[in-house]
């Protein structure tokens, strides 16, 4: 399967170097672009605990630079560029900005008429003074952009407090979004009912919903209930003990989960106010083998300005044991 | 015959718990997993390891540390499971071999042949083998990991890697000849320490004669929850090793006694009589 | 009174020792299996610890009923387990000519117990009383014990199995095969004795029960 989204030369049977090799008139063929050069022929990268399989790669060899690329270990897209755009980061003579973190420098002795040391650089172009092209390829003039035309609420990007928010935009006179799609304004928490902060987010043994992991017995073995994770010092706070059955609610509803009590979360200073942080986990839903509060029923219903996309990663709660 | 183990690199692992249900999986250990059937009901005491310990169920599973220095947060996660250790305690007070020392180096384990008594239970400075018992009739039987080596479902003898092993996604768990895990952990530890992890360490290197399942870590043992020295219960070295061998001493020597004098007084009698 | 027979034991020592033996005796094969690595299968799927438990349970009960029933008796027989002197030292030097080359002449008259049924009497209580209290937390107490406890209480109910199993060993040899214990069986079985074997095998104790019981 790997193979067949890496892409095959038809003409000769042997997997796609990259996408560069890739036609549009039947000769090639490739589930998807992006991952051309992920599985490559086992001559071409005989190291691999699966010859040619670039994506099996575990070799922690961060040479030459060490500033923690590791390119060895799997495989990224798009041809194993770890960093994009990132002939942003040399001089127009190919040399790093930075000398203490190159992520890519021009080598003059490289092959037959010089290369890049480093990263694989992005568009295969030499530094600027030999006649290179701008790093930001896809841009059409190879800038980047502090201008976005055509965004909601562009053209200039703004920092905006989410709106639901303990503290007022220390960046910006303009505390929310003003093209944020907002349905339901009655529903806005204030932060005086509300003082913590919450966000909403994933386990590795459930997905989404749950409605197809909350069925497998074994993945509800390891891990069987929602919870919200919160500091030590938001559990003393509260008298909330490891393992308790806590409420969190918002304006627009509540949910019972078990508490999680972890050194992982600790309260934040913001404009010289203590916040705390809670998290809850949102696979959940009344329907399966395991059942539980549907973290959902505290998210606020905010559309970004653009995408529509909800805002459901940061909002306001209040927590209280059960 | 090359003796066989598994390397458990900590700095690698990701504790996804693929190891854990890949285990399950392959050795059909789902009496107790919650279905709507068993009843068993699915329940977080407030932490990611669930089960919460080791059962007759659960062979393998991963424990998660959250440790704090000087500020810096870190979180440690160990593999918890059967040792396969060289010299065990377990095979030591197994009163029907049961457990045994695999020809691979591990210990290997015919659960048809347990006898409930509990010994391997006290013996194991690991605290490993769980068992089911029932209290007034003493019925029982344990269970550990057995290196995928369980009859009828071996995957080492016919040359697979254990389960747990050809899950793991990072390749924290691999599986090989024990020299070579032991020159490849020798080596990362070297890395780590090179890295500034000072205290990095290779466990089970030597400790109880060698284990068969080796760990990569970046601290000492202690932070990982393992203990620094385990050893064979002195109790069962006094028992097994001091005892038992006197034991069939007193047992022959009071036989064999028995039957000189029977000898010595018919004759005597025989004599007195004529 | 019957001329040719005196009373050794009466009808309720001897059901207590036999039920006890049966009890012992089961205990002690089904102990044996853990013991020899060979016997092992035996005691698969936990066979042979049903049996010991239901054993032990009669080990342990059956002398505590009799102590109900004949408490004052039960105290004097135990007394006489504590009960030594030189007179014991007199048996023991004597033993040896005694047991291997019937030298009767050399034995000092021996009690109701002689110095060698004391010993094992002194045994059984004390050992049994091990067996007791090792047995049952081994049973019950194991959730609640240290690792370390555990093993060391099988230590000692192993002990207690070796000493008394080779006691017990003797003690049926002596019963049942010794060329000179010609009526230790029926000692037990049918709890008379011959005037004859009282006066040799126990001869203090004769002159004291002929007294009494002349009178």
């Amino acid at each position: 399967m790997a193979k067949e989204i890496n892409g095959y030369d038809l003409t000769t049977g042997k997997l796609a170097a990259s996408f560069a090799g890739l036609r549009a008139d039947g000769t090639t063929s490739s589930g998807n672009w992006l991952y051309c050069n992920s599985y490559v022929e086992p001559e071409a990268e005989p190291d691999a605990p699966i010859p040619g399989n670039r994506a099996s790669l575990r070799n922690l060899d961060d040479s030459p630079f060490n500033i923690g690329l590791h390119p060895k270990w799997a495989w990224c897209w798009p041809v194993n560029r770890r960093i994009i755009y990132n002939r942003a980061s040399v001089d127009l003579d190919g040399n790093p900005w930075d000398a203490e973190h190159p992520v890519i420098k021009w080598n003059p002795l490289k092959g037959a008429t010089g290369g890049w040391d480093g990263d694989i650089a992005d568009g295969p172009a030499v530094p600027m003074n030999k006649g290179g092209y701008y790093p930001f390829i896809m841009k059409p003039e190879g800038h980047a952009r502090f201008f976005g035309p055509g965004l909601a609420d562009g053209p200039f990007p703004e920092h905006y407090e989410p709106w639901e928010t303990p503290v007022a935009n220390a960046v910006s006179g303009q505390q929310n979004n003003p093209a944020f799609k907002i349905w339901s304004p009655q529903e806005q928490g204030a932060p005086d009912k509300y003082p913590i902060v919450c966000s909403t987010y994933r386990v590795c043994e459930h997905w989404q919903g749950g409605q197809m992991t909350r069925n497998m017995p074994w993945v509800i073995e390891a891990q069987p209930e929602p919870f919200c994770e919160m500091s030590e010092e938001l559990a003393a706070e509260k008298g909330i003990a490891n393992g308790d059955k806590v409420v969190v609610e918002s304006a627009r509803g509540k949910v019972e989960v078990v508490a999680l009590v972890t050194k992982r979360f600790k309260p934040f200073q913001m404009n010289g106010t203590r916040v705390h942080q809670v998290g809850v986990i949102w696979h959940w839903g009344y329907t399966g083998l395991s059942t539980g509060d549907s973290a959902n029923v505290l998210t606020p219903h905010v559309g970004d300005a653009n995408t529509m996309i909800p805002e459901y990663k940061a909002f306001l709660v209040d927590v209280r044991k059960a | 015959m090359a003796e066989k183990a598994i390397l458990y690199d900590a700095t690698r692992c990701t504790a996804c718990r693929g190891c854990q249900v890949a285990c399950k999986q392959w050795n059909e250990n789902d009496e107790y997993i919650p279905t709507v059937e068993n009843g068993v009901p699915a329940k977080n005491t407030g932490s990611y390891e669930n089960p919460p310990d080791l059962s007759p169920s659960t062979w393998l599973k991963m424990e998660f540390r959250e440790v704090e220095t000087d500020g810096n947060l870190r979180w440690l996660f160990t593999r918890r499971a059967c040792m396969h250790c060289t010299d065990a305690g377990c095979v030591k007070v197994c009163p029907s071999g049961a457990l045994y020392h695999d020809a691979l180096g591990f210990v290997g384990y015919n659960k048809d042949l347990c006898t409930g008594c509990g010994y391997c239970i006290e013996a194991c400075p690991f605290d490993v083998p769980r068992y089911t018992s029932n209290v007034l009739t003493g019925i029982a039987r344990m269970d550990k990991c057995t290196f995928c080596t369980t009859a009828g479902l071996n995957r080492i003898v016919e040359g697979y890697e254990p389960a747990c092993v050809k899950t793991c996604p990072p390749d924290a768990l691999i599986y090989g000849d024990r020299d070579e895990l032991l020159a490849i952990g020798r080596q990362r530890v070297e890395v780590l320490k090179a890295k500034g992890k000072s205290n990095a360490y290779l466990y089970g290197e030597r400790e109880m004669g060698g284990l068969h399942v080796m760990y990569v870590l970046d601290d000492s043992p202690a932070v990982y929850g393992l203990p620094a020295a385990p050893e064979v219960p002195a109790a069962t070295v006094a028992w097994q090793d001091v005892i038992q061998p006197l034991g069939w001493v007193v047992g022959g020597a009071t036989i064999v006694g028995l039957g000189v004098n029977y000898i010595v007084a018919r004759a005597n009698a025989h004599k007195e009589e004529k | 009174m019957n001329q040719d027979k005196v009373e050794k034991y009466r009808a309720p020592i001897r059901i207590l020792h036999w039920v006890h033996t049966v009890a012992f005796v089961t205990l002690f094969f089904t102990g044996l299996v853990l013991f020899v690595p060979q016997l092992g299968f035996l005691a698969q799927d936990s066979w042979t610890r049903v049996i010991h438990r239901i054993a032990a349970v009669v080990f342990i009960i059956a002398p505590l009923i009799y102590l109900t029933l004949d408490f004052k008796g039960a105290v004097r027989g135990v007394k006489m387990a504590f009960t030594w002197s030189g007179e014991d030292l007199g048996w023991l030097k004597a033993a040896p000519g005694y047991y291997f080359f019937g030298n009767e002449k050399g034995m000092p008259p021996q009690g109701s117990l002689n110095t060698g049924q004391k010993l094992w009497w002194f045994i059984v209580i004390v050992f049994g009383v091990v067996f007791a209290i090792t047995g049952l937390l081994l049973w019950f107490g194991r959730a609640a014990l240290s690792a370390q406890a555990v093993l060391w209480l099988i230590f000692w109910h192993d002990v207690a199995f070796i000493v008394s199993g080779a006691m017990l060993l003797l003690h049926v040899y002596l019963g049942v095969l010794h060329p000179m214990m010609t009526e230790s069986w029926s000692a037990m079985a049918s709890g008379k004795i011959s005037r004859e074997y009282a006066r040799t095998h126990h001869g203090k104790w004769y002159a004291e029960i002929s007294k009494s019981r002349e009178s």
